[in-house]
């Protein structure tokens, strides 16, 4: 069965229709790169995916794990195991890196997590990041770096282990050293259970997460499927080649 | 001025303490007089414009038992609250010296001259030169049984190169009747010294607070206050920091949660009456229901100084469509050499950051919590205080959420 299926999604944001029928199965495993130009859509879909109120979708379903979420709150379907990385992640001044991401483990397993047990896993999480400790008593994203936001997003997904992750432009803003850190991150989290859909603009990313499938994303919709090579050659060719197939 | 003076408070006469000292009756005599030509603040003047206390009449307190309850804590023995018989030489120069001063103001000083002639409640704080002490000075002022009035005098004198944390908590009943808690505060802070003061107030929905602080800096010190409303049913506050000598600086930062029906008025004044000195304010409001909340920010630099430094933020996240906030800087700039900012928000929950937290799984309700738990615990880490956790959940409590 597959992770992910999306059927004809039609979506809107107040009268402009966004997205104009996406079709994207996604399954268990499977690593899929949806890639386009700027105001393609593309990131329109990852926060539809999760359910953001400024959209409407009027038309097709989406289904994770042959049910329908399309009824679920934002909140219904992070707990069912949705996850995005957000291209631009929000400050939340005030709030500890520590007491955010305990509190988020506590609501996602519904249990408290001892201090110590909390430690040690975020112990093991934080090395591959090459995260320092210091870290976790500064307040989420606030005057954090890029770099350092996109590891603060990988690092939940580390502790959430989600079974759907959707990486919205994570290599956006990230130096060589630094994506190579955050596709280390997001490679050591692959396994048969978890599916990764990563929405980017260039290939760069998939030279180190190497994707089972390049979807290309054009005027709200997938306009061509291929495997890895796809994406090389999007990037030898650009995408106007893409728009000038038949 | 003509309309006001209609309102001259009907005054109840007073008369001398047993154990009281001479000066300190002619003090209150003098107080006394003044009162009896000024007028009850109200709407004529420009600090009074939006706070109004509806039927509240000043009379009914005036002629009652207004003594409060002070408590001292703090592990070191010889720190000790100096009532006004026991006081010394020094600090009676001080007191009257800074009690004259707002006796002959000549702006309204009503409920200061009344603190001054009425008061039953003085209390002296002195620390030495170079005292040092990380552990707090906790002062906790309340009501005696069914008084319905707390009039406090406080002054804090600290030596020279003092560094201490001092905790004030004044607490109110909750009463059938409207009480009032009036406070007069002076803080004199010394040379070289640094000093942490909080105020917390925890006040009940039956409380009228109307609080003046005056603190006076001399050269290279620092003064950190953090001011914490944590109810009333209305009150204003005047919050006047003098930076009288080189090199002084003062941190203020604050926040007040008002909900239901309350309106909460503060009011700072920053006077940079010297060169090198530095300001910073940073006031956060968080409000619910019908409540009213007004930050003003005065701040004046004379000609004379130069190199001056001053900044000021106030910050509101309004919960419900009915609260109202209300900010206004005001800045008298006079001298060339400065650098100020200021400014002001209001908003709602910040959707992004709501979006955000749902996205983690947090419910609607828990995303909520945790943001404005961030939005006052940003100014509450800037202390370091043991009961950091027991401020911001009673704030919390306060705003139900």
């Amino acid at each position: 069965m597959e992770t992910l299926k999306i059927i004809d999604l039609k979506a809107s944001i107040g009268d402009k229709e966004i997205l104009k029928g996406v079709n994207l199965s996604i399954f268990s495993g499977e690593v899929h790169a949806i890639m386009g130009k700027n105001g393609s859509g593309k990131s329109t879909l990852s926060n539809i995916i999760l359910g953001h109120p400024n959209y409407s979708v009027t038309n097709g379903d989406i289904l994770f794990k042959g049910k329908s979420i399309l009824s679920l709150k934002p909140d219904e379907r992070a707990r069912l195991g949705i996850f995005l990385s957000f291209q631009y992640p929000t400050a939340i001044p005030g709030v500890t890196v520590a007491n955010f991401l305990r509190t988020m483990l506590k609501g996602m397993q519904g249990r408290d997590i001892p201090v110590k047990e909390f430690r040690q896993i975020l112990k093991k999480e934080i090395t591959t990041l090459k995260i320092e400790e210091s870290f976790m008593g500064r307040y989420v994203n606030d005057g954090f770096s890029g770099g350092e936001k996109k590891r603060n997003e990988i690092l939940q997904l580390s502790l959430l282990k989600p079974a759907l992750s959707i990486l919205d432009e994570t290599d956006s803003g990230l130096d060589i050293d630094a994506l190579k850190i955050v596709c280390d991150g997001i490679n050591a989290n692959r396994s048969p259970e978890s599916s990764f859909l990563l929405i980017t603009h260039y290939q760069r990313m998939l030279n180190y997460v190497v994707p089972d499938k390049v979807h290309v994303f054009m005027d709200g919709k997938i306009v061509l499927s291929g495997d890895k090579s796809l994406a090389l050659e999007l990037e030898e060719k650009g995408y106007d080649w893409v728009e000038s197939k038949p | 001025m003509t309309k006001s003076l209609n309102n001259l408070p009907e005054l109840i006469p007073i008369s001398k303490v047993s154990d009281e000292p001479d000066w300190f009756f002619e003090l209150r005599l003098a107080a006394f007089h003044k009162l009896s030509s000024t007028f009850i603040p109200d709407s004529s003047l420009e600090s009074w414009r939006k706070t109004k206390f509806g039927n509240f009449s000043i009379k009914n307190y005036l002629g009652t038992e207004n003594t409060l309850k002070v408590k001292l804590h703090h592990t070191d023995k010889s720190i000790e609250l100096v009532s006004i018989q026991d006081i010394n030489e020094v600090q009676k120069k001080i007191v009257q010296s800074s009690l004259q001063g707002i006796i002959d103001s000549k702006e309204n000083q009503f409920f200061q001259l009344v603190s001054i002639a009425y008061n039953q409640s003085f209390k002296f704080l002195s620390l030495a030169d170079s005292f040092n002490s990380t552990d707090p000075i906790i002062i906790e002022s309340s009501f005696r049984d069914f008084s319905l009035a707390g009039f406090q005098i406080f002054f804090l004198f600290t030596g020279k190169n003092s560094k201490a944390i001092i905790l004030h908590k004044s607490i109110s009943p909750l009463t059938e009747t409207l009480n009032l808690f009036n406070s007069l505060f002076v803080s004199i802070i010394n040379d070289g010294s640094n000093i942490e003061e909080i105020q917390m107030e925890e006040f009940t929905p039956s409380t009228i607070h109307i609080r003046k602080f005056i603190v006076v800096q001399n050269k290279d010190s620092f003064f950190k206050s953090g001011f914490f409303n944590l109810g009333g049913y209305r009150g204003k506050t005047f919050y006047d920091v003098n930076l009288q000598e080189n090199g002084s600086s003062a941190k203020l930062l604050g926040v007040a949660s008002p909900s239901k029906r309350e309106i909460q008025d503060i009011e700072y004044s920053l006077f940079h009456n010297n060169s090198h000195t530095n300001s910073s304010i940073k006031f956060k409001t968080v409000m619910k229901d019908k409540s009213h909340h007004i930050f003003t920010g005065n701040l004046n630099i004379p000609k004379t100084s130069k190199h001056v430094e001053a900044s000021q933020l106030n910050h509101n996240l309004i919960l419900d469509k009915t609260a109202r906030a209300e900010s206004m800087p005001k800045l008298e700039v006079f001298a060339d050499d400065v650098k100020c900012s200021h400014g002001a928000t209001m908003s709602e929950i910040n959707e992004d950051q709501l979006f955000y937290l749902l996205s983690r799984g947090f419910t609607p309700s828990d995303a909520r919590h945790l943001i404005v738990e961030g939005f006052i615990t940003e100014i509450i880490d800037e202390f370091s205080l043991e009961n950091s956790n027991e401020l911001k959940d009673k704030l919390l409590r306060k705003l139900g959420e």
